[in-house]
């Protein structure tokens, strides 16, 4: 990825619906989604967009009673923040944003029909994740609803990424951003 | 009239979307004599480094920007997808069942 231009937002439109199509039909999900050697490239900003971060902490929230609070304990975040932010420096951006990842266990837990469904990326809420080599083999859905800024500082000390995408699977996930803040759920269609 | 477009555009400072504050210069290109309006090329110096960049369009990237997010908003949505993402994330939150207070604010 450092050696080539930056990636288009989207590159081609039925390219991004086949790729989609070949995620649904594969068994081989990680091979297609995952470039783990990216994580050693030093050249690369860290975190990149898309990135899973390894971070034990609860979701921030205002609550209904207009308070700050803390909710439910997550291990893993996807990473919804700029790449460009992540290689500025410190007194520049601050923050990026990550989403918490529900933990849906292994492809047992979740059954063959359910993971068949999640790999269609035909949900507009949340963004199936699956599992990347060398982890825990648990599959995982981000949950769009409720993003969290993360302070960079954070990053390698408390915060490591332990999953990069690849270039087809970035792209589906920035498709999947712009669709969850730029389309209604569909009811009145 | 081309001194003018010049005298008001050299100088012109414009915010880019990924790099530093930028001031914008003409480039007169593939013309001798006084040069026509349609000879301009916008060029963006980038103040810093003094890098030479092609000015954005601003009407071309408003496209561009519509554009992806015209197809990324079709990219398909279904009942029973969006059913099962929802019932998977709410059952595997307890959302603001389990509240707790933050014990630290940030200072600067």
């Amino acid at each position: 990825m450092a050696d080539e231009d930056r990636w288009p937002p989207i590159h081609d439109f039925d390219e991004l619906v086949s790729y989609v199509d070949e995620l649904a039909r594969t068994d081989e999900l990680p091979t297609k989604f995952w470039s783990i050697g990216d994580l050693q490239d030093q050249r690369l900003p860290s975190p990149c967009h898309g990135d899973v971060l390894k971070l034990s902490a609860p979701i921030p929230v205002i609550a209904d009673d207009g308070q700050p609070a803390l909710t439910d304990d997550r291990e893993h975040w996807l990473v919804v923040g700029n790449s460009c932010d992540s290689d500025r420096a410190m007194d520049d951006v601050e923050w990026t944003q990550i989403v918490p990842l529900a933990d849906l266990g292994l492809a047992s837990d979740v059954g063959k029909n359910k993971l068949s469904q999640l790999k269609q990326y035909d949900a507009y809420r949340g963004f199936y994740v699956p599992p990347w080599p060398g982890g825990d083999a648990h599959h995982r859905l981000a949950n769009f609803l409720q993003p969290v800024t993360l302070h960079r500082g954070a990053i390698g000390t408390h915060a490591k990424s332990v999953a990069r995408m690849q270039m087809h699977s970035w792209v589906l996930l920035h498709a999947c951003l712009i669709r969850f803040y730029a389309r209604g759920d569909g009811r009145h269609d | 009239m081309t001194e003018k477009m010049m005298a008001l555009a050299y100088g012109a400072n414009v915010s880019a979307i990924s790099l530093g504050q930028q001031r914008i210069e003409y480039s007169i290109t593939g013309s001798t004599g006084t040069p026509l309006p349609s000879d301009l090329k916008a060029m963006v110096v980038e103040i810093g480094t003094g890098g030479l960049h092609a000015a954005p369009s601003p009407s071309g990237t408003i496209r561009e920007a519509e554009s992806v997010v015209r197809k990324a908003a079709v990219l398909r949505t279904t009942e029973a997808g969006n059913a099962l993402v929802d019932r998977l994330l709410s059952t595997h939150t307890e959302g603001l069942a389990v509240r707790k207070p933050l014990e630290r604010r940030l200072k600067k």
